[in-house]
């Protein structure tokens, strides 16, 4: 392996270690043919003069310029085909290889830990890594081996590096909804802290600029003093004058200071970007612990496996005290402004808290109310701020304690079993035709357990295969229903946590009041008593307007709350309308349908003082009744003609009109 | 006018705020509603399969304990008798399908247009809350964006 190496560097000057020409020209095998190579060759000749034509960016321009007053070298070497095929075997067996292999494993099992790999994952990890790929076939064969990746996600992968060789690919923009950082911070804006640390990295093997610039050894977080400038204004000033300064420094000493420049350029592009200015205290921990990035960015949820192979390797890069150092310091602060938990990650959260007495305990206040707030303002000022952004800081409560009750609702779910419960067991019951017991108070919890221990009585009396079956139709009726019900109600609950952005807009909130704090101590550095004076008026004017608004809403809201009472009182007197009404209708009906039941019989009145009622028409019939002078008999409508112009007339003898006797028409007088 | 802006918006912030959140949790909670309709309908589904099972049974123990001539004497006769209950109850299952086959369709159809129904209004309080909490914060925006408009102002 050394010797085609040492053949090259001494034939043609060229060290094949920092140059690997077959990455150069992508070349595909070995025994790529002379035309084919032709073509790789006249394209890379085309795309590094492109490169300096439309100057893009220093550090490429440089390198394009080296390639193209070298290139003839390049082409004759690779013309030449035993020296190529040597070459390749070269490329392909590099120490390089195994070590990226291995980096690439353990990149991947801490991204296995909290999701399943697919070709996205694979993509970002050669996109991020693009100065150490070299061997991206053997990684993703190590990946379908180890990592289960399936064959259709490496053939994409395939596809789309034919794609990018050809130079027609264009990357998909890939969404990354959910994972840890990638809520906070755009893709780009990780590789352009990478970019910035290759950079640094460059700078350090010159001599000159090791002498020049002291700080260059240090780790890039330190090159920036990001540790010095709490605010993003304060750092964009910094980096501001160092891109200047820089800048002199090449213009003196050379071109080996275009790293250094390039570093304060993509900073000051960075401070420029929203997701930097939004999240700037993040930002600095992600340009300090800048190696953990790609990792922070794959990571879907993370489980406690998770966090523990992420401990092993930021050790590897940074000084830990131990684990939960290493959560407090880098995990808590990226991982409180996401969302979703796993209940072992929470756990392990909160011993770090615990160990590390650091945490929220200490500043709940600054907590709720931003970061920002531990830069104290004088008392009155304080008072003052509060008063003038009242309605803002009232918002803010309501979202609060909006968010404890939705966060905690589905603790709150399981109560609803207390109405359901008795309500399903009474109807139940009822259904199964058991006796309830003859009480007032229905509705209540003691009827029902009463109802129940009464139907249990009886069950248990009645045997084990009644009980078996008391309880199977129990469960099958009262049970799993409610339980399902309540399950619904949890899974509601916890979708509602879930749903809506609850970090998100509190930061939002935490950003006003920050940024109007933050006015009201500038306007009273600036201008003393007179914005003194200033924030009292408008301190009292909120004040008394919000005082206004809720005496105004007072009035209407005070309506609104007898409302329920004037509501279900109509209801109770509808319904007892309703009940008069139909009870009314049906006396009515059953006085019309007497009077019709009436008026079908035709009615006598008893005319003398005593008579008889007899079973037959005659008198030698017994007698079954009797009647007194005025009482009146409806007849059946039968009579009977005796003879001798005597007419026995057929009556009811009771008002419900099953029994009937017979009575001589003499002793009545027909109606 | 600076605290003309904190109290408009700050104030209006809170009923979108508080709509927003309202809307979000009744649309969760109708959705969910389905959700529990469907659970209901695959626990009455199984609940069914077992009452078949329990009746094959059932007439099984009746013929062993009726000892209804030799039919149950062997373990081949007695898989028999299960082969033929479930065929019975299969054909009458088939039956009942074919001859309600238009109805059971028009029921599929109507069940569909009610989730669909509840779906949209779901759909619709989503919408609604999203809107509302969407105000909401844009408000609390423009108290950010005029403060710092006010301090660059007061600066240059």
């Amino acid at each position: 392996m050394a010797d085609i190496r040492d053949k090259i560097l001494k034939k043609y000057d060229i060290d094949i270690r920092e140059t690997d020409l077959i990455s150069l020209y992508k070349i595909p095998s070995a025994d790529t043919s002379g035309k084919a190579l032709e073509e790789l060759f006249q394209k890379r000749r085309k795309n590094w003069t492109m490169v300096l034509n439309n100057s893009m960016g220093e550090k490429k321009t440089a390198q394009a310029r080296v390639h193209l007053a070298r290139a003839d070298l390049y082409e004759a070497i690779l013309r030449d085909d035993a020296l190529r095929k040597e070459l390749f075997a070269y490329s392909q067996k590099s120490s390089s290889s195994d070590e990226f292999i291995g980096f690439a494993r353990e990149f991947f099992r801490i991204v296995a830990s909290s999701k399943k790999i697919d070709d996205e994952d694979v993509q970002f990890f050669f996109d991020f890594y693009k100065g150490r790929v070299k061997n991206r076939k053997a990684v993703i064969h190590m990946l379908e081996q180890e990592f289960g990746l399936g064959k259709a996600d490496s053939k994409k992968l395939d596809k789309e590096e034919e794609k990018e060789e050809e130079g027609k690919g264009k990357k998909e923009k890939r969404e990354k909804k959910g994972k840890i950082i990638a809520s906070l911070f755009k893709e780009s804006t990780l590789k352009d802290i990478q970019n910035c640390e290759n950079l640094l990295e460059e700078a350090r093997k010159s001599p000159k600029v090791q002498e020049v610039f002291l700080e260059v050894q240090k780790p890039l977080a330190e090159v920036l003093h990001l540790d010095q400038y709490d605010t993003l204004e304060k750092f964009k000033q910094y980096v501001e004058g160092m891109r200047t300064a820089a800048a002199n420094f090449r213009y003196e000493n050379g071109q080996e200071f275009s790293p250094i420049v390039d570093i304060f350029n993509t900073m000051y592009e960075l401070t420029e970007r929203d997701d930097v200015a939004c999240n700037y205290q993040e930002f600095t921990i992600l340009v300090q612990y800048d190696k953990l990035n790609s990792y922070m960015y794959e990571i879907l949820a993370p489980k406690e496996d998770t966090l523990r192979f992420l401990y092993e390797t930021a050790c590897k890069y940074y000084q830990f005290e131990g684990f939960y150092d290493f959560i407090l310091k880098y995990f808590i602060p990226l991982y409180k402004n996401f969302g979703i938990y796993e209940n072992s990650v929470k756990r392990l959260m909160k011993k770090a808290k615990r160990s590390g007495g650091v945490g929220g305990e200490v500043s709940v206040f600054s907590k709720i109310f931003g970061k920002e707030q531990e830069a104290k303002l004088p008392l009155f000022l304080e008072v003052l701020t509060g008063f003038m952004n009242l309605p803002l800081y009232l918002s803010f409560i309501l979202y609060e304690a909006l968010k404890a009750v939705a966060w905690r609702l589905r603790y709150l779910s399981p109560l609803a079993l207390i109405p359901l419960l008795p309500w399903a067991t009474r109807l139940f019951l009822i259904k199964m035709e058991f006796e309830m017991p003859v009480r007032g108070g229905e509705g209540t919890l003691q009827y029902t357990w009463m109802a129940l221990s009464d139907a249990l009585t009886r069950v248990v009396s009645e045997g084990a295969l009644s009980i078996l079956l008391f309880a199977l139709f129990f469960i099958i009726v009262c049970g799993v229903p409610s339980a399902l019900f309540i399950y619904s109600l949890w899974q509601a609950a916890t979708k509602m946590r879930k749903k809506l952005d609850w970090l998100g807009i509190e930061r939002t909130y935490q950003a006003v009041i920050c940024s109007r704090r933050k006015a009201a101590l500038e306007r009273y550095k600036k201008s003393g008593q007179k914005a003194v004076s200033a924030m009292v008026f408008a301190a009292v004017m909120n004040v008394a307007l919000v005082c206004a608004v809720c005496y105004g809403v007072s009035g209407p809201a005070a309506a609104l709350g007898r409302y329920p009472g004037i509501i279900s009182r109509a209801v109770e007197r509808w319904a007892y309308e309703r009940e008069l009404e139909s009870m009314m209708e049906a006396a009515a009906t059953e006085e019309a349908e007497e009077e019709t039941e009436e008026a079908e019989y035709a009615s006598a009145v008893v005319a003398v003082d005593a008579a008889n009622i007899r079973s037959g028409p005659g008198t030698d019939y017994g007698a079954v009744g009797g009647a007194r002078r005025d009482d009146v008999l409806v007849l059946t409508g039968n009579s009977q003609d005796t003879g001798g112009g005597s007419v026995w007339y057929e009556v009811f003898l009771d008002p419900e009109m099953t029994q009937t006797g017979w009575i001589s028409g003499s002793l009545l007088q027909i109606q | 006018m600076m605290f003309l802006t904190v109290f408009i918006c700050g104030l209006l912030s809170m009923p979108f705020l508080f709509l927003g959140v309202l809307f979000l949790g009744l649309s969760l909670l109708i959705e969910e509603i389905i959700e529990f309709a469907k659970r209901v309908a695959i626990f009455l589904g199984i609940l069914l399969v077992c009452a078949i099972i329990v009746g094959i049974i059932w007439v099984i123990v009746q013929a062993v304990r009726d000892n209804n001539g030799d039919l149950l004497q062997t373990a081949n006769q007695l898989v028999a008798l299960i082969l033929l209950m479930l065929f019975v109850f299969g054909i009458i299952g088939g039956i009942v399908c074919a001859v309600l086959g238009i109805g059971l369709n028009i029921l599929a159809v109507a069940v569909g247009a009610v989730i669909a129904v509840v779906e949209l209004a779901a759909g619709i309080t989503e919408g609604l809350g999203n809107f509302c909490i969407g105000i909401s914060t844009s408000l609390l925006g423009t108290i950010l964006r005029r403060t710092q408009k006010t301090q660059t102002q007061a600066e240059t």
